[in-house]
Order: structure tokens, then sequence, then C-alpha cells
């Protein structure tokens, strides 16, 4: 049999059955004070205080909006607000919102309007701050994370989430047809952190003899981390699809298609460059337009 | 020797706790008034789904006011938010659970809590509560609910049988609106007819519009053949055996709404035929 403690009865122990629910003890009910009420001291604000939003962004035509709620001294609730419209630069941006005498009790920044980031395109943080806003002195780091369709970054119940831990934005992207007679460079972004995930690129030679070889590389915008060969030489007059590939096996061409092994995670950073190096080209030999399908993070 | 264990504290005569029944101060966040709404924002993929929310409010008079409702969200993977209205008091407790008799697993019903002021077209959310998958026996709720992106961790796994093509068609399936795919493995076959002709059998990926990838078989099928192949992650490439051909797949391709995988047959003849194509696919709602 379950031992009972009800609220009026908190010096004895009661063996038997539960009270029913229609029949309350007297005194049960509880009512709220609502004079004299004392916040969380951690959440006072004053009018050097500032909610600072920092944003990265990819996606162009993104809006936010950001409000928290502030309790004020005089017992009203204001609601601190601000829109905008990010850059799709992906440089870290912040403003700055000024609050009140009061307590900070919640905040959220959410997207708004017809373009809604996924995960991957628009990284947020949330924090309060003091002057000088050129070098704020940081005194509460409430969220950060990545907003999308339905989520937000909020505070409290949010999250501190790292703008890199995966998964990230899937693109189709498009490089830049190279002159005739010249190799292709994809660089990443400034504020990006790419996953290849595949390459695509037709090279087309010309009748001038010589076989060429194909060689995928990756550096660090200086420094050549490594190469990925294709398996076989293409030689003049033909034209061949080279299928970067993560982890696929060493093989033939393939109706003109040559599969090109690739490690399986290619992490490349900001400035971080691939492209290819056509070992023995040709005068007229062209490549197409290179295609990627790249995984990206925002790299804060 | 073993130690005596002390008298209880809730014996008579012992320390005791004392509530103040008149003036408690729950926390100040969560103080709503009939302005405020509770918003749920729902992405379902599942036909058959309901989902129900259960919120409890403690109104200044001490009362509890419990609030629920059940959602039937369409299985189209888009966004939908209902709204409930609150009353004057402290939200203590809210919570999202998927009922009936249709139960989703992970990746199939993501859902959003949030308390928002109108107006609903375009809400103004100020404080958030939870995001995450329902399934069977997981809901998610304020407090101690979590805030999970839609797109990490396990996704939902189907077994898609992709629709045969007409003879000397190539067949093409797309990735739904509002989801992201990891293909597992696709198994499809290949009849020729007996017009002579070495048929080279590949899979592409592409945008929509843009071939992404091709990956090709490492033999061709000659005329009158009935070869099944078997598109794995990270497979060597093999001879044929035993009418199977293995064909490599990238070991975590994904792909985003909208995009196609396909298969693309190098001299595919009028009378060939495509069929039993068999997708094993992880899925999340894309948000």
């Amino acid at each position: 049999m379950a031992a009972v403690i009800t609220p009026d009865r908190l010096r004895s122990i009661v063996y038997g059955p539960l009270p029913g629910p229609a029949a309350p003890p007297p005194m049960y009910r509880m009512r709220f004070a609502q004079r004299d009420i004392q916040p969380p001291a951690a959440f006072r604000v004053t009018p050097d205080d500032s909610l600072v939003l920092g944003v990265r962004n990819a996606l162009a035509g993104v809006n936010l909006a950001c409000q928290a709620r502030l309790w004020t001294d005089e017992g009203d609730i204001v609601f601190p607000e601000v829109r905008g419209s990010p850059t799709s630069d992906r440089v870290l941006h912040f403003t700055a919102v000024q609050l009140h005498y009061g307590y900070l009790v919640s905040a959220a920044m959410w997207a708004t309007g017809g373009t809604l980031p996924r995960r991957g395109q628009t990284y947020a943080t949330m924090q309060v701050v003091r002057p000088p806003l050129a070098a704020f002195n940081w005194n509460l780091m409430m969220a950060a994370g990545y907003i999308t369709g339905s989520k937000v970054l909020a505070w409290p119940y949010g999250e501190q989430e790292d703008s890199i831990k995966g998964p990230g934005m899937l693109y189709s992207i498009f490089g830049t047809t190279p002159a005739v007679t010249t190799d292709w460079t994809q660089v990443v972004p400034t504020g990006a952190v790419w996953r290849v995930r595949g390459i695509r690129a037709n090279l087309t030679t010309s009748a001038v003899a010589g076989n060429r070889q194909v060689l995928f590389w990756f550096d660090d915008g200086a420094t050549t981390f490594f190469h990925c060969h294709a398996q076989n030489t293409q030689g003049p007059g033909t034209s061949i699809t080279y299928h970067g590939v993560p982890a696929i096996p060493y093989t033939a061409v393939i109706n003109i298609t040559q599969p090109v092994f690739l490690p399986p995670e290619v992490l490349l950073f900001e400035g971080w460059r691939f492209g290819v190096v056509t070992v023995g080209i040709q005068a007229g030999d062209q490549w197409g337009q290179p295609h990627f399908l790249i995984e990206e993070e925002l790299n804060d | 020797m073993a130690m005596q264990r002390p008298p209880s504290m809730l014996q008579e005569g012992g320390p005791h706790l004392h509530f103040d029944k008149y003036q408690s101060r729950p926390e100040l966040a969560f103080r709503v008034t009939a302005d405020d709404l509770l918003a749920i924002g729902v992405r379902n993929a599942l036909a058959g789904v309901q989902v129900a929310l259960g919120a409890r409010i403690w109104s200044l008079d001490g009362e509890f006011i419990d609030i629920s409702e059940v959602i039937t969200p369409p299985a189209d993977r888009a966004l939908r938010y209902t709204f409930k209205p609150m009353h004057d008091g402290y939200l203590v407790a809210a919570a999202l659970e998927s009922t009936g008799a249709t139960f989703p697993v992970r990746g199939q019903t993501y859902v959003t809590l949030q308390l928002i002021r109108p107006p609903t077209f375009a809400f103004r959310m100020n404080r958030w509560l939870c995001a995450d998958y329902l399934s069977g026996s997981t809901s998610t709720g304020w407090p101690w609910g979590r805030t999970v992106g839609s797109t990490e961790g396990q996704g939902a796994l189907y077994s898609i049988l992709a629709t045969n093509p007409a003879a000397g068609v190539e067949w093409s399936q797309i990735v739904p609106p509002g989801a992201r795919w990891r293909i597992r493995g696709i198994r499809a076959t290949l009849v020729t007819s007996a017009v002579v002709a070495n048929r080279q059998p590949s899979i592409v990926i592409d945008d929509g519009v843009n071939t992404l990838m091709q990956i090709e078989s490492p033999n061709p099928e000659a005329a009158g053949g009935a070869v099944v192949y078997n598109f794995i992650p990270d497979i060597p490439y093999l001879p044929l055996l035993a009418s199977q051909q293995p064909v490599f797949l990238p070991p975590d391709l994904q792909l985003e709404p909208g995009w196609h995988i396909k298969s693309s047959t190098g001299s595919l003849d009028a009378a060939d035929q495509w069929s039993n194509i068999r997708l094993t696919i992880e899925e999340w709602l894309e948000d």
C-alpha cells in the first residue's frame, strides 16, 4: 500500500487510498504572488546593456526577426524587437538592441517571409553585452545555432550549437569554364567549410598528339595536400567526362566516363582550393564547365 | 558494525517543509496571458499520423487549466502551424505526442512548440519550447524536451518500389519536396531485346536539371540478357555473377528535394525493359 502525503498533513504519513480528486482538502488551492516578486538576479539589465545578435548567412533573401521580453521595474512587459535582412556573404555581422531597466525573461530569433533557410545556411548567436560595441564586453551568452524554417534561436531552452557539426546544406554548384588549354580551379568561399561530395568535368582534347593525364588536386591556398589521378590517360581528339566520386574504386574509362577516386571525407576550409591539372595538356584542349556536389557549413 | 539509520524526516517532531500557498513565484519567463498563443509546427510524411498536444497552465487563482488538441497533419512534408490560445497564468508544461493507431518513426513527423503573439500569419515568436521528431514511444515537450534539427541523427528507412518505365525508357525517381534522401541501395533489372548491341547501364544523379554524377556499371550487357543491377554503397567493382551485377555507389550519397536518381543506359533499345526498381532510402524532413 502506498504512502500518501497530502500538503496539509506533512507532519504525518497517511496510509490509505488516494483522496478523491473532487474533494481537495481545505486550503489546498495555491495563489501566486503578484507583488514584490524577485526575478533571477542574473538577468537584471539596464540601458547600458545591449542584446547583440551575430549572424552569418549564405542565402540571399533571408529575413530575420528577433524579439525579447523584458519585464520592467514597473511590472510591464516590453518587447524590444529588431528585423533585418542579412547579407549572404557568410561574413559575421553584429546587430545591437539597447535594453531598458528590467529583467530579461526571454528572447528569440527566427526566419520570416518567403525565403526560409535550411540547416547550414544561416547561423546566429545571441548574447547580452556592454559597450563599446566595437569591442564589446561580453557577459551573457544565450544561444547559438542554425535557424531553419521552423527551428529558431532562443533563450531560455534554446541550444548552444557549433556551426560545424553536420549535416550541412547540399549545393549543386557550377565552376567557371576555363580558357582553352587551361585547367580550372575552385576556391572555397570566405566563411564556408566544404565537404566535396562529387566533381564532374568534361575534357575535350584537340588533335595534337600526346596522352593527357588528369589529376584532381586539393590545397590550402598555397600548398598541395594530395592529388587524385585518373587511372587512364586520354588521347587526342577525344571527349571524356571525369567523375570524382568519394571512395570509388579505380577503374577504366567506361562509355566515355572516367571515375576518379576522392577520399570519403574531403573537408576544405575557406580559401582552400581544389582543381584539375592536366599533365601533357596540348593547345586546343578544352575543359567544359565543372560541376560540383558540395555540402556546406558556415565556418564560425 | 552497521550504522543505525537516522529517523525519518517525516516523523512527528522532525524538521518540516512549509509551502507558502499564497505567495508562490513560478518562473517569470512562462507567465502567459490571453494574448499569447501556443504554436505547434508540424512537418509530416506519414499518412494517418495524429499529433496530440497536452499543456497545463496554472492560473493566478491556483487552478490547473488543461489544454489539449489533436492534429491530423497531411503527409506532404510541408510546414504547418496550429495555434492554441493561452489563459492568464503560468505555463508549467506542454507536450506533443503521437496518438491513435498510426505511429511514426524517427524521420517522419517533426514538431516544434513555441509561445507566440499574433498575428498568426506572421507571428512574433518570443518563447521557444522544443523541437524534435515524434515516434511511437518518444514524445517531446517542455520542460526537459530537446531542440534537435530535422536533419540530425538517424532518418526513417523506406523501401520504395519505383514505377516501371515503358519499354525503351529509363527509370527515374525524384526526391519529394521537403525531404532529404540518403541512398542506401538500389536494385533493378534490365531485360534486353534481341537487337544486337552492348548496353551500358549507369546511375545518374542530377539537381533537377544538370547532371552531378554518373557511375557506370563495370560491364556491358549483351542482347537477350536479363541482368539484375545492385547499386551498393562502397562496393568494389566485380564481374557479373549469376546474373547479378554489383555497381558502386558513394557511401554517403545525399540528395536534396527535387533532385533525381535515375538510370542512363548507353545503346538502350526500344524494346529493352527496366523493371523491379527497388530503392532503399533513408529520409529526413528538410526544414
